[in-house]
């Protein structure tokens, strides 16, 4: 239900990406015959909600764009000795 | 595995996301923030990772895991449970700052299995983010289990072949069910309070104890000794971690020695669900001292547990020492914990597991001796046993070593990894064995062993899509 709402909420004008509806749920016992535990059922999402979120995704996905955008990693020598 | 770069973190795979179901919920509905073309802006009040709280994030949807919360993986609970015993409630919160520093990096959310790497080993979107529904051994299982279970599991001890489940091609998921991961059905306060999981007997029913037909098995029955006390090697044992912080603040620690080794002594979880008279134990490097830089004296119960523990041993094997000749362990003072083989300042803590010398063969059991019959240690190619002992590699300059495992045919390291790298991920140290039938004869230990005598099909024919 809070899913649902937030999706609600959500609605605006901005076109979504071309999302392929696909059947993601599976049973995880096909995909380990020695796990027999049932796939976590889910609450019911709304498939034909728009996707509005689009500036996230176009940042998100330009491999180039986050290069140029990355905070590099501070080194720190760590003095650590000895498995951990 | 090598780190990520900063964008290899957070970049999301524009073909194969969306074709994830979570691409349906919008970013913001999760991480917080706001979709605008301004990084700062966009990243304002961002939610890095929603897995971390549970109820507002996964168990939004996935209600029926919420109990993940209270999961050891979550909670670090087993930490708390061995250090709180072992100190006093006036020294918790100095011992809860330690562990922020220098334990808490390997809390696992959902995430941190499903979407992404640990934080351990520096974070980062293992999949462009898509959910990953069994998590990549390599870069999730071992990136937290590294420097035993990790090394152990893969054979990276030099001398000292791979578990056979990692030769049968078995990840840690294929008999750590994610019931046990998320902490379903479980009241524990340790990895080894409860009942056991997973079991030999899962897999290996028909072989087990009385019945089995074989002689060890028969003799031994199921509660004298653990599987692992005769079916696996040498591990890792650290002696005295000590953690403080550089000028700077950065958290590090000194593990004082670490050596391989393997010693029988008494079980201290012995119960219902544990019951061996005898099990491998390892020494854990908690030191009295380990955390004075966080304060004095905060382990002044230090003794109340052994630094000898219970330990399952990551290197499963079907031929050992052990198994070759009952006068390995029987008579044999050197592959038990023995009071000599502990330091003097924890002989009282190891009181309850140590054992103060090794059983005799009982009388009557002399037919049944098989391999050295006049007491030694079976030797390697070159006469020398010190290899299983200690810290020598495995005999053999040539690489052989058939001689010292037995007749285990599985130390074949041919490389068979097409196909493979969904699964292992890139991780490049993976031992690369193949599948040996003649190994598991007719494997009714191997989950999938009618695939495999039949000659394996692709790795995606075997592992399913994930």
């Amino acid at each position: 239900m809070m899913v649902v709402a937030a999706l609600v909420s959500c609605s605006a004008d901005t076109s979504a990406p071309e999302l392929q509806v696909q059947a993601a749920i599976s049973d995880s016992s096909e995909q380990h015959p020695s796990n027999t535990d049932a796939a976590p059922p889910i609450t019911t999402i709304d498939v034909n909600a728009e996707f509005t979120d689009q500036a996230c995704f176009d940042c998100h996905t330009d491999q180039e764009r986050l290069v140029e955008l990355a905070v590099e990693d501070e080194v720190v020598e760590v003095p650590s000795e000895g498995p951990g | 595995m090598a780190p990520l770069e900063p964008w290899q973190r957070v970049i999301v795979d524009a073909e194969t996301y969306p074709q994830d179901v979570h691409a349906y919920i919008n970013c913001t509905t999760c991480h917080g923030g706001d979709s605008v073309d301004d990084m700062e802006l966009a990243h304002t009040n961002l939610i890095p990772d929603p897995a971390n709280d549970l109820e507002t994030g996964c168990a939004s949807c996935h209600p029926n895991l919420a109990i993940a919360e209270n999961s050891l993986h979550k909670t670090l609970a087993g930490y708390d449970t061995v250090l709180y015993e072992r100190s006093l409630p006036e020294n918790h919160q100095q011992i809860e700052a330690m562990q922020a520093n220098h334990c808490d990096s390997c809390h696992a959310t959902c995430g941190d299995c499903h979407v992404s790497q640990p934080d351990s080993v520096g974070g980062g979107l293992l999949d462009g983010h898509v959910f990953v529904q069994t998590p990549p051994m390599s870069q999730t299982c071992t990136a937290c289990h590294g420097s035993r279970v990790k090394d152990e599991y893969y054979g990276a001890h030099e001398g000292i072949p791979s578990d056979v489940h990692f030769r049968a091609r078995m990840s840690c998921v294929d008999c750590h069910t994610s019931n046990e991961m998320h902490g379903v059905d479980l009241d524990t306060n340790h990895r080894y309070d409860g009942a056991q999981g997973p079991t030999c007997e899962t897999c290996h029913q028909a072989v087990v104890g009385v019945g089995s037909g074989i002689p060890q098995h028969e003799l031994h029955g199921t509660e004298l000794i653990s599987c692992q006390t005769c079916h696996s090697t040498t591990y890792t044992n650290c002696i005295n971690c000590h953690v403080e912080q550089t000028n700077d603040g950065v958290p590090y620690f000194t593990v004082e020695e670490h050596f391989l080794g393997f010693y029988i002594g008494q079980n201290p979880q012995r119960n219902a669900d544990r019951p061996y008279q005898y099990v491998p134990l390892r020494h854990v490097p908690v030191d009295v001292d380990s955390f004075s830089f966080y304060g004095e004296d905060l382990l002044p119960n230090f003794s109340n547990l052994p630094t000898w523990v219970y330990t399952t041993p990551h290197n499963i094997q079907r031929n050992t020492p052990q198994t070759e000749s009952c006068l390995t362990c029987h008579g044999n003072n050197s592959i038990f914990l023995t009071p000599d083989n502990i330091a003097l300042a924890e002989l009282d803590a190891n009181q309850g597991v140590m054992v103060e010398s090794a059983p005799e063969l009982p009388e009557g059991y002399e037919n049944i001796i098989t391999g050295a019959d006049d007491g030694t240690t079976p030797t390697d190619s070159d006469g020398q046993d010190d290899a299983f002992w200690g810290e020598d590699t495995a005999p053999s300059s040539d690489g052989d070593d058939s001689s010292f495992w037995g007749e285990d045919s599985s130390s074949d390291s041919s490389s068979d990894t097409d196909g493979d790298d969904a699964f292992w991920g890139e991780d490049d140290d993976t031992d690369n064995s193949t599948t040996d039938d003649d190994f598991w004869g007719e494997a009714e230990s191997s989950p999938n062993s009618s695939d495999q005598s039949n000659g394996q099909e692709s790795d995606d024919d075997f592992w399913a899509s994930d």
